[in-house]
């Protein structure tokens, strides 16, 4: 078993880099798919089973099917291509070097190890018990939130904001 | 008060704005287009009730933690509280015909500025970082939309594409900042952090924590516009919405700093240390970008982007001094900036005339005895952001100054003092070409129209701005009580 985590581990990261370098958005998608289903199953090995579920039926199945859907009405027929110069490239791999090397530094610098938590606070029902008990308050303020999100959208992306009045004038 | 109806009071103001804002969500369908104004006069009606409900339900002697942990009711709270409602009251009443103006939506606006207010209000009383988080996000969210309020504007567009694009990734810094810190901690909650960094003196020294806290003044540097993270503000305030561009000058810089404030004080006390040092040369780097930026504009609307860079960078100093005079500064300033600048924005939205035509200092250019009613106010305004005497401007930097000068930072204060120096130039720019200069072709001067709302509006600023410039005591002995319950 021990195995598998090393496996889907690397198989992440070769689908995120995969990603980046892919040239057709469909792939592009697809690798990100192939990233996420790797990170879910890392969860799930962690024992913490609900979160590993929610990834794959929030990020892998819904997000993935939006990104889909959006990539279709967009571009039908895969004509955007992206173009990435080497300077563009250098710029990239030395940003996530240095990011990479600061965390490898801070995660093994530290004298206070992370310890594991104790995986039952991953069930369900202890989920549940502190989203409507403690963090109820954030929980429920997120509606706002999304509310914002969909005004948003919808002021973004209706092309005709009239009134009823002056529907009337025009006809 | 018994505890349950305690739960509430301390949450009431946010109750209010949001059933106004979801009131207004439901009747601007209703509408008919003359009648549209009723949307904003709904949203001033909300803001001035929570007003009155944070005023009735004071907590001035106790700090109590309510909602499961989640929020202070203090009289920190409260006064930040009543900043950011006078905020949105301001600047509704400069929407009010602005809106109109420039054929804009009020339902949308009102609405959204409510929850913007939600955010501020969250990002001050929260007293755990997911809370923190939520409320920052609410008042981006907000902000990103009413930057590209003008939809069919591209300035206003880019405005908005860039500060959401920006605005993601530091909220995504800020994000990791706090898993950091959760992961080292084992808790959210600012006690709680506070209570496991208390134990160990090993905690201190630790890169983990040092990276988490790090992270997180990252995300808040960005929507404070501190140096180095500054460079969206110009071109955000210059394409969006001239009211709005007023409003995110004063709204999310306010809410930064008191949120800031009671992360490094309530979770951080111990580590200031460690920080003091980046805080000092983010300071000097933000006063110096901010004012030497600003010497070069020629668009007015760029100009005060650039000097709110400048402020935020004054404000820091209170941080650095890190003692009550310097924080009670930083309450004190938060006010006085608030009354200046959107007083300045304020002017400034009714100069430009429909379609934001006029925005350029030469534009402005012998208008200063043909309305008076306006350039005095604006003169003021100005005059007070370069910090001259009997403005509130002066006594909030006189107690921010004097509050690092007294912890011993006197190369700090040096610097402070000529970068203010090197603002008064170009407030006094405006000032000049206002009242000393001809127009270019004799006789071309803008026209100026105005509502009886927004001159009433810019007076009330013009008055708040020489009244805390005369008369600061009650306000600074208000801003020392509230910072007590920080823990100073």
């Amino acid at each position: 078993m021990e195995i598998l985590i090393y496996i889907f581990a690397i198989l992440s990261v070769l689908f995120a880099i995969n990603m980046l370098i892919q040239k057709k958005m469909i792939n592009v998608a697809l690798s990100l798919l192939g990233c996420m289903v790797s990170i879910a199953v890392l969860f799930i090995y962690l024992y913490a089973t609900f979160v590993g579920m929610l990834q794959l039926i929030v990020y892998a199945g819904s997000v993935m099917v939006l990104f889909l859907i959006i990539i279709t009405l967009l571009d039908p027929f895969g004509k955007i291509k992206y173009t990435f110069t080497s300077r563009l490239w250098t710029f990239f791999v030395s940003i996530i070097g240095l990011i990479f090397g600061l965390l490898l530094y801070v995660i093994y610098g530290s004298e206070k190890k992370v310890e594991a938590i104790n995986s039952s606070h991953f069930s369900i029902k202890a989920l549940s018990d502190r989203l409507f008990t403690i963090y109820l308050l954030p929980f429920e303020v997120i509606s706002i939130l999304i509310l914002v999100g969909i005004i948003g959208s919808i002021y973004f992306g209706k092309k005709n904001l009239t009134d009823g009045d002056e529907d009337e004038n025009n006809a | 008060m018994s505890t349950k109806s305690l739960i509430y009071v301390s949450f009431l103001p946010e109750i209010i704005l949001g059933a106004f804002a979801l009131l207004i969500m439901c009747v601007d369908p209703f509408l008919k287009k003359r009648e549209k104004v009723f949307s904003t006069i709904i949203s001033i009606f909300a803001i001035v009730v929570a007003f009155i409900s944070n005023l009735l339900f004071l907590s001035r002697d106790a700090s109590l933690i309510t909602f499961n942990g989640m929020i202070y009711f203090d009289f920190y709270s409260n006064l930040l509280r009543g900043l950011f409602l006078l905020i949105g009251f301001l600047v509704s009443l400069f929407a009010f015909k602005y809106i109109e103006r420039e054929d804009l939506f009020p339902g949308e606006f009102s609405s959204l500025l409510l929850f913007a207010l939600i955010g501020m209000d969250l990002m001050a009383i929260s007293a755990n970082l997911i809370m923190t988080f939520i409320g920052l996000e609410i008042l981006s969210m907000s902000t990103y939309i009413l930057a590209g309020f003008k939809r069919k504007n591209l300035k206003s567009n880019e405005s908005a594409l860039k500060y959401f694009i920006l605005g993601g990734v530091s909220s995504a810094i800020l994000l990791y900042g706090i898993s950091f810190l959760y992961g080292f901690t084992g808790t959210l909650s600012y006690r709680g952090i506070a209570n496991v960094l208390s134990k160990g003196s090993g905690f201190i020294g630790s890169p983990l924590l040092f990276l988490g806290m790090g992270m997180i003044l990252v995300g808040f540097g960005f929507k404070i516009a501190l140096a180095p993270f500054h460079v969206w503000t110009p071109d955000v305030y210059e394409g969006a919405p001239t009211v709005v561009s007023g409003f995110m000058s004063v709204g999310p810089k306010a809410a930064g700093y008191a949120a800031l404030l009671r992360i490094v004080f309530q979770i951080f006390p111990f580590t200031l240390p460690l920080w003091r040092e980046l805080f000092v040369y983010s300071a000097i780097l933000t006063m110096l970008i901010g004012n030497l930026g600003a010497i070069i504009q020629k668009n007015v609307k760029r100009l005060l982007g650039y000097s709110s860079i400048a402020h935020a960078g004054y404000m820091l100093l209170g941080i650095i001094a890190a003692d009550v005079m310097g924080m009670s500064g930083i309450i004190f300033y938060l006010f006085a900036y608030l009354f200046m600048n959107l007083g300045a924005f304020g002017v400034i939205s009714i100069f430009e005339g429909k379609g934001e035509k006029f925005v350029t200092i030469d534009d402005y250019r012998g208008i200063g005895f043909k309305y008076p009613q306006l350039t005095f106010p604006l003169s003021i305004f100005l005059l007070s952001l370069a910090g001259i005497p009997l403005t509130a401007g002066f006594v909030g930097k006189f107690v921010l100054f004097g509050a690092a000068l007294m912890e011993n930072h006197m190369g700090l204060v040096l610097i402070a003092i000529l970068a203010s120096l090197i603002s008064v130039y170009y407030y006094l720019k405006v000032i000049v070409y206002m009242f000393m200069k001809s127009p270019i072709i004799e006789g071309e001067e803008i026209e100026v129209r105005y509502s009886g709302v927004a001159l009433f509006s810019v007076l009330v600023c013009a008055f708040f701005v020489l009244y805390l410039g005369l008369f600061p005591s009650y306000l600074l002995n208000l801003s020392k009580e509230a910072v007590v319950f920080l823990g100073i």
